[in-house]
């Protein structure tokens, strides 16, 4: 392939020909691998300087992505930080080519031609630009500050309807149009009659209306009873402002952002994936090793003063808050073999979005990275801008910092390295009499022994030798439907975990059969793999008898904590060291497992979802001890996890209503689910892959489920209490340790079992529940000197959920607060939780009284606290006084709150 | 008869300005109707909307599955049965009947 790099438009096509406030994309193709590329404008107006436009890379293949090169042709002004009038802009430009110098850091590819950027007036086309009330570009705001104005230029006699919509990196014609929602629940859409001018400024809203969040604007002319005029996707003669980046960004005040003047440096979302489809971009945090790592902005706060139009993006590896406090060197490893190779993007004054950027190319070391964003001597002026390569708040940002930006991973829902080769070995050794209830001996259920397994072999095939070496063992239990193959259900499963080093066996119960059975028949099997690992044969000595995970589902999921109980209390022996119950029941209530436990939950489970038999799977991880893991999966149901069921899921899943049909998941993303999440719960327990634990502390989810909405939580033993609010007789004055609890502009303030205080909790705990109508809400739990020295833990912890049903909160939008935390000499830093996870609004369902208010975990570093951060008070964290919520985030709101904890 | 049934529950009628193809510049007019239901599955199988014996042309199912439209060049008989169907497999028929009185003129404003 012949070599090249072209300029082009933001749909893709090449071009050299350029219309003021249109966006110059520079692309190529047949490039060296994984090479940085320089591209200089060459400014005659300052004698024939080169002024550095960007510095991009190209992927493994030589390829570079088509990326923004000079944003808003003429309308973004170099130099003085202003923006222009299109006018002013064509008084400037119009007429004038540009030439665009290309070098490449490899010394063997010097050679490119300088590329060609003739500017000139619009033609009679029609475009829509976000403006100030003068017609000036202006592409961020602050929310309430500033009315919101459109310019509009070309378009027809006749009606024009904008939308404003959330921002997409990319937009096609068919796409739907879902306009962004003004606090009351009215959408952003402005009709009105045009008159034919060629430029027409629209003064659309004020800003105080809208939410902060990144938008683009699209407009359509159409005649009065045009037939299409409703349509509710683009059609192909919309007119959107930009298709491949933010047109505006609504921020917060920076002060509100990051709070009561302290906060942690910008830390916005930045690492994500392009996508084929709508929305075109994905923020994630998940890069399984060799995946592209780009990035992109739309920061929701800025600082003041920021001008430069040049900024250094370093992707660095992830740094302990003692390593931040003694250095704020960035050190870029996105380079070959991890050599530094920062790059530069262009981005507009006052707003820094900017489209995605490849940043590192094929990244094969897992791990933890940030991607810290350089605003250098922050110069107006491009051709002055140096970045210093050091973090330096308030002015630049990071995606990471205290929490993990992203991570490079060995991805459990991918196929792992025993993929291709995995044996498959069938037994069935006649019935046993097993206790059918935990008051046995008798009576008894027949038990046929019947199992199916993979595991790791030298080839495919069946009863294929095994792999050398020796592995865990996972036993899967299922649960009862009227199918005999249930245990059949599991393949895709076993298969994953056999590619990833585990011998994993799915068993069979009869029809009909309870808790006791099913847990007897765990620790049945667990015993014919014991003599097969001691007896010649497949399978000898290449079981780890002392690695032992079981795992359930439905029926199946209570029994795996009940054979772990029988486990210990008949001393058994048998090396389990961990249980993972998907949908679980709760007949018997068995409590703590003793060994860590993770749950797996679907919010559209129509099986176990609260009306039978009253209880839902939160009971099992309520009534479980440390650690204990929950996995509720938005969309999901009870049946699909199992393919034998899933056929017949929306016949048998009784509670699934017709109107949460087009909402569930795919059977795809339940398989991928649970081969996600069993997975890095073996690898974590059964593996010594601790790192694995993440995907249920730290908010990182499988990459092939990174589009679902997933809450995860997660306890660990060893915590220090503040309130878990089981105190009798409740009291909400005063938490669990004797410190006060009081309360500030709280429209509610109250402790009670959680079923008590909101009909839609799904929870067996008591929890404290807290309503606030203003700003100033606040709630503070004095921590007692007893209590005060924090320095051995790692995190501030607490169980939170928005109540459903209440009006205090805004329908279908996350909730947010602040944690502050005050030491002995007064010395206070607020938090924003939504830095480390969401507070989701519950997941909707048809039928109402199976909506739940669902606890999930917040997990906020103590660091957040105590790093060194300019402009802010560093808390002694041997001497903690208070723990304070504050409820500036939002103006209502209404949550319930459950173990308030510090802990690893 | 179709297999199965398919539940309709009331209808809307309005005159709008579009082009009699897509692309031509001469504009007409043409009656659009939509049809609501709990639930209009998108299918492998087209759906028709009918009014009487007439044919609705640029038949679509809204993104939400619970309206279908489409468009008359030339205003159905009164009285009709307004009916939608998928072929011979699911096919449901409005209790009410269609009449020129219901329809909606032509706006003479930019109307939101």
């Amino acid at each position: 392939m012949s070599k090249s790099i072209w300029l082009g438009n933001e749909l893709g096509e090449a071009t050299e020909s350029f219309q003021i406030g249109s966006t110059v994309f520079i692309a190529g193709r047949g490039l060296h691998p994984a090479t940085l590329y320089d591209f200089h404008l060459l400014d005659p107006q300052a004698e024939g300087k080169k002024v550095l436009l960007a510095s991009y890379t190209t992927d493994r293949h030589g390829v570079l992505p088509s990326t923004a090169l000079i944003p808003y042709v003429g309308l973004a002004h170099g130099g003085d930080g202003n923006s222009r009038t299109y006018a002013e802009a064509c008084k400037a430009l119009h007429g004038r080519t540009l030439q665009i110098h290309v070098e490449s850091r490899h010394k063997d590819d010097r050679d490119f031609k300088e590329l060609k950027c003739a500017v000139s007036s619009r033609n009679r086309e029609s475009w829509i630009v976000s403006c100030d009330g003068k017609g000036r570009l202006q592409t961020g705001i602050e929310q309430a500050r500033e009315p919101l104005f459109v310019a509009l230029h070309n378009f027809p006699k006749g009606c024009v309807r904008v939308y404003l919509v959330p921002r997409q990196f990319g937009w096609r014609v068919g796409d739907p149009i879902e306009p962004a929602y003004a606090p009351s629940g009215e959408t952003h859409s402005w009709t009105f009659h045009h008159d034919g001018s060629e430029e027409r400024l629209v003064e659309l809203e004020n800003t105080r209306n809208l939410q902060p969040g990144s938008y683009q604007f699209i407009a359509r002319a159409f005649l009065p009873g045009w037939y299409e005029a409703d349509e509710e996707h683009l059609l192909a003669t919309d007119i959107v402002s930009d298709r491949r980046f933010a047109s505006l960004v609504v921020r917060l005040p920076f002060h509100k952002r990051f709070g009561f003047g302290n906060g942690i440096v910008l830390t916005p979302e930045i690492a994500g994936r392009p996508l084929a489809h709508r929305p075109y971009f994905r923020f994630v945090n998940n890069f399984p090793k060799g995946t592209d790592v780009y990035a992109a902005l739309d920061p929701d706060a800025l600082p003041a003063g920021l001008v430069s139009q040049r900024a250094a993006i370093y992707v660095i590896q992830h740094k302990t808050s003692a390593q931040w406090t003694a250095s704020s060197a960035l050190n870029d490893i996105s380079g070959p073999g991890m050599t530094p190779a920062p790059k530069i993007v262009p981005i507009v004054p006052g707003c820094v979005n900017w489209n995605t950027t490849l940043v590192w190319p094929n990244p094969q070391v897992p791990g933890k990275y940030d991607i810290a964003i350089d605003f250098g001597n922050n110069a107006a002026d491009p051709l002055n801008f140096v970045s210093d390569a050091s973090l330096d708040p308030p002015m630049d940002m990071i995606d990471g910092y205290i929490r993990v930006g992203f991570y490079v991973t060995d991805d459990p829902s991918l196929p792992g390295p025993y993929a291709g080769s995995i044996g498959q070995h069938d037994y069935s050794l006649g019935t046993v009499q097993v206790p059918s209830t935990d008051a046995g001996p008798t009576p008894t259920s027949s038990l046929p022994l019947t199992a199916t397994i993979r595991y790791p072999a030298q080839a495919n095939g069946v009863d294929s030798a095994v792999a050398s070496g020796t592995f865990p063992l996972v036993v899967i239990m299922h649960g009862n439907s009227g199918y005999d193959t249930s245990y059949l259900g599991y393949d895709y499963l076993l298969d994953h975990l056999a590619s990833h080093g585990f011998i994993a066996m799915s068993i069979y119960a009869p029809v009909g059969v309870m808790i006791e059975t099913r847990a007897r028949a765990i620790l049945a099997h667990i015993n014919i793999m014991s003599q097969n690992n001691a007896n010649p044969g497949l399978f000898q000595g290449h079981i780890d008898l002392g690695k032992i995970g079981i795992a359930g589902h439905s029926r199946g999921g209570e029994s795996v904590v009940r054979a772990a109980r029988i486990n210990t209390a008949e001393a058994l022996g048998w090396g389990i060291q961990c249980c993972l119950s998907i949908a679980p029941t709760d007949y018997f209530h068995y409590g703590d497992p003793g060994i860590p436990i993770a749950v797996i939950y679907g919010s559209n489970d129509g099986d176990v979802a609260g009306t039978w038999p009253d209880r839902t799977c939160f009971n099992i991880y309520d009534e479980a001890g440390r650690p204990r893991s929950f996995v509720f999966v938005y969309g999901a149901t009870h049946d699909q996890f199992n393919t034998v069921w899933a056929p017949t899921s929306l016949t048998v899943e009784s509670d699934i209503a017709a109107s949460d049909v087009p909402h569930l998941i795919s059977l795809t993303d339940h398989e991928n689910v649970a081969k996600g999440y069993v997975t890095a719960f073996m690898q974590a327990h059964l593996q010594g892959r601790d790192e694995q634990l993440e995907y249920f502390s730290a908010n990182l989810k499988p990459s092939l489920v990174s589009s679902l909405q997933i809450h995860a939580s997660h306890q660990v033993a060893g915590s220090r209490l503040l309130d878990d609010f089981e105190q009798l007789p409740h009291n909400p004055a005063t938490n669990s340790v004797g410190g006060a609890v009081t309360a500030t502009a709280l429209s509610t303030l109250a402790e009670n079992a959680l079923r008590t205080l909101d009909i839609h909790s799904p929870h067996v705990t008591s929890g404290g529940e807290v309503a606030w109508q203003n700003v100033s809400g606040k709630y503070i739990s004095a921590v007692p000197i007893s209590s005060k020295d924090l320095s051995s833990y790692a995190v501030l912890a607490f169980r939170v959920t928005q109540k459903y049903g209440s009006a205090e909160n805004p329908h279908g939008q996350p909730q947010d607060l602040f944690v502050r935390l005050t030491d002995g000499g007064g010395k206070t830093r607020a938090i924003r939780t939504s830095i480390f996870t969401d507070i989701p609004f519950p997941y909707e369902r048809g039928f109402t009284d199976m909506i739940k208010s669902a606890l999930k975990t917040v997990r906020i570093p103590l660091a957040s606290f105590a790093i060194a951060n300019l402009g802010a008070q560093d808390v002694d964290l041997t001497n903690v006084a208070s723990v304070s919520f504050e409820f500036d985030a939002n103006p209502t709101g209404h949550i319930e709150i459950d173990d308030i904890e510090f802990s690893q | 008869m179709a297999r199965n049934p398919l539940p309709l529950t009331h209808y809307e009628a309005e005159m709008v300005r579009m082009p009699r193809r897509e692309g031509e510049d001469k504009i007409i007019e043409a009656l659009r109707v939509i049809v609501y239901s709990p639930m209009l599955p998108q299918r492998a199988i087209e759906p028709e909307l009918l009014i009487g014996k007439a044919i609705a042309a640029r038949v679509s199912i809204a993104r939400d599955q619970h309206s279908i439209k489409g468009y008359f060049f030339e205003l159905p008989v009164e009285g009709q049965t307004i009916r939608v169907r998928y072929g011979d497999s699911q096919e449901g028929e409005l209790r009410e009947r269609f009449f020129r009185k219901t329809i909606r003129p032509l706006p003479k404003e930019c109307a939101q």
